[in-house]
């Protein structure tokens, strides 16, 4: 479900909303790309091996950059969609005041952590770029790259988490629960 | 309990339970614990854990074989598994009932989730055996159960993810998981038959015939989903593929499938896609949040903590394996599979190596113990799967799943004292 509310809001604020839903979206194409050549990359893999006893020397090293790659930059998406799970076992047999304090607080909460998450492998991407660290590799592929590209998915998660915090306020405690769509819950 | 032991638990059962996600739940203990009680450099650490865990060539095969799964489920391929089996099972009592156990075995065999699983043959088999007249329960009970063979029969999710925390070969966990997988199949089948035989109201009694060219068709129904997993179990058994290779070559192969059983649509395509990011983005998210916190408890020295204590009960190995086998039933009561591996494992899997037992055995051990989670009340996803389908009452569905859940368990107690139900093929194998 994306972060469409009710007309009262600003168009501004709207607009913004549909642009983190839009960057979501991006990073859940990009997520697919990076998927379909990690699947391509490994079987090219096995026919060199199978057929020319060759190597490509890099599968595994890449391979491990994409999956790492995509889950990142699937994490907005897959927030939007609900597909994260959590233990709703309290949550449901809340009223819709108490609901909506909870979920303002899960969602500042994750906020919080997910902004850190981003402040933390920032650090690690600078750190990595000025020591021009490299992986232990024939590739020596300079890490702060495939770093980066976690960056970027934390930052769209972390807007993600923002937009639907918005949405949740706008909402208010009366449409909260009516409204909740977190389907990958226990 | 110490101080560290106390705050980790404390944070976990609070975030947890005000319904904070996960994966989140995890990173946050982790951080906060460890700010609280050492002076490491936190956010170092943090960043660290969070690239580490997820730049892996062995978790690769997950998003690939999940994919797998995915297009599986967007093909003719389940209907042709129920048409290809009907004509067999006529002469087992209890008949159109053991498709959904030999459905669940054999769509296991390329998929490797446990809800994914009951959806799809219950999808198929329920209306059929509703309509048929064959008894609810049985029929309700006996798809939970078999579902659950989605995560020991291979590919399987579970032991992907064991594999990749506890550094085992993902490919011995695979061929492991075969024969208790294909034994519980078995146990589940003959309580059904003797169920049958002893009330013999809970099936029809007619039984149809099939001819000659029928059950020839039916071979060529089941051909597409053998080849699949031929290639699959048999490129990792013979050392030909690594478990990520055979992933892809899955992936590529049902791709395939689906274009040769007119299924190929850009729409199949693009929700196969959507389905593999989310699952797994949310199971992979999670696993980054395990391993900063298992980072974490090894600082706080938990898991050396808790084997010392255990150690100096000095407790048999059969009695520290039963004492496990109810904590996970427990903690499944309350909380999806992986989320239980990737919590617990830094501390069990020392404790269980310690006590003689082998790493692959333990694997399976775990994930039987995580498919009894699947089907017991409050949480158990795969009878949430089948309340979906059918409409009943959750408690009727948990009743019925009742008896599965007690064979599991002996299935449970049989590879402990016969650990070579496990580590047979293994042995065996190539590589």
């Amino acid at each position: 479900m994306t972060t469409e509310s009710s007309g009262k809001t600003s168009p501004v604020l709207r607009f913004l909303l549909k642009c983190i839903d839009r960057l979501s979206d991006l990073g859940a194409v990009m997520s697919a790309l990076i998927f379909f050549f990690m699947t391509l990359l490994i079987i090219a893999e096995v026919a060199l091996r199978t057929f020319w006893g060759k190597s490509t020397e890099i599968s595994g090293e890449y391979s491990g950059y994409a999956l790492a790659a995509m889950i990142y930059l699937g994490l907005g998406f897959s927030f939007r969609e609900g597909a994260h799970i959590r233990i709703t076992f309290v949550r449901e047999r809340l009223r819709a005041t108490a609901f909506f304090i909870l979920e303002i607080f899960c969602h500042v909460f994750v906020l919080v952590i997910s902004s850190l998450s981003c402040i933390f492998v920032w650090d690690l991407v600078i750190t990595s770029k000025a020591r021009n660290l490299t992986a232990y590799t024939p590739a020596e592929t300079p890490l702060y790259i495939p770093q980066a590209i976690i960056l970027a998915g934390m930052a769209i998660l972390t807007l993600q988490i923002i937009s639907r915090l918005a949405a949740l306020i706008m909402a208010r405690p009366s449409n909260a629960k009516a409204a909740d769509t977190s389907s990958g819950s226990l | 309990m110490n101080i560290s032991i106390l705050t980790v638990l404390i944070l976990l059962l609070c975030l947890l339970g005000s319904s904070v996600w996960i994966a989140m739940s995890l990173l946050a203990t982790a951080g906060i614990s460890l700010s609280l009680l050492t002076e490491m450099p936190v956010a170092k650490i943090w960043a660290q854990s969070m690239w580490n865990s997820l730049n892996s060539w062995s978790l690769a095969a997950l998003p690939m074989f999940i994919f797998l799964g995915e297009m599986i489920l967007r093909t003719r391929m389940s209907g042709l598994l129920f048409d290809g089996l009907r004509p067999f099972v006529q002469m087992i009592p209890g008949r159109l009932l053991h498709i959904n156990i030999i459905g669940s075995a054999i769509f296991a065999a390329v998929s490797g989730s446990s809800p994914a699983t009951a959806a799809t043959i219950g999808k198929i088999t329920l209306d059929q055996l509703k309509k048929d007249g064959y008894d609810k329960q049985l029929s309700h009970g006996s798809l939970a159960g078999a579902g659950t063979l989605g995560l020991l029969i291979p590919p399987s999710i579970v032991l992907i993810i064991y594999g990749v925390l506890a550094e085992e070969s993902i490919g011995q966990l695979f061929i492991a998981g075969i024969v208790p997988g294909l034994m519980v199949a078995g146990l589940y089948m003959s309580y059904v038959i003797a169920r049958v035989m002893i009330s013999p109201e809970l099936a029809p009694v007619k039984r149809e015939g099939f001819d000659l060219k029928t059950k020839l068709m039916a071979f060529v129904k089941l051909l597409p989903v053998s080849v699949l997993i031929l290639f699959i179990l048999g490129s990792i058994y013979s050392g030909m593929a690594t478990p990520s290779e055979a992933a892809a070559i899955g992936a590529l192969l049902s791709v395939i499938a689906a274009g040769i059983l007119g299924d190929l649509k850009w729409s199949n395509l693009v929700g196969a896609m959507k389905g593999t990011i989310k699952t797994s983005a949310m199971i992979c998210f999670i696993i980054a949040g395990a391993s900063f916190l298992a980072v974490v408890m090894a600082y706080l020295k938990i898991p050396a903590q808790v084997a010392g204590f255990i150690g100096s009960l000095e407790l048999s190995p059969y009695v520290l394996i039963a004492i496990l086998t109810l904590f996970y039933v427990f903690l499944g009561c309350f909380l999806d599979g992986i989320s239980m591996i990737v919590m617990t494992l830094p501390i069990t899997l020392p404790l269980v190596v310690q006590a003689g037992f082998n790493p692959v055995w333990f694997g399976i051990f775990l994930t039987m113990v995580i498919e009894i989670g699947q089907i017991t009340p409050p949480v158990g996803f795969n009878l949430f799967v089948i309340q979906g389908l059918t409409g009943d009452k959750l408690e009727n569905i948990a009743m019925a799943a009742i008896p599965f859940m007690f064979l599991t368990l002996l299935a449970v107690a049989l590879i402990t004292v016969f650990p070579v139900i496990v580590t047979i093929l293994p042995s065996k194998m190539i590589v």
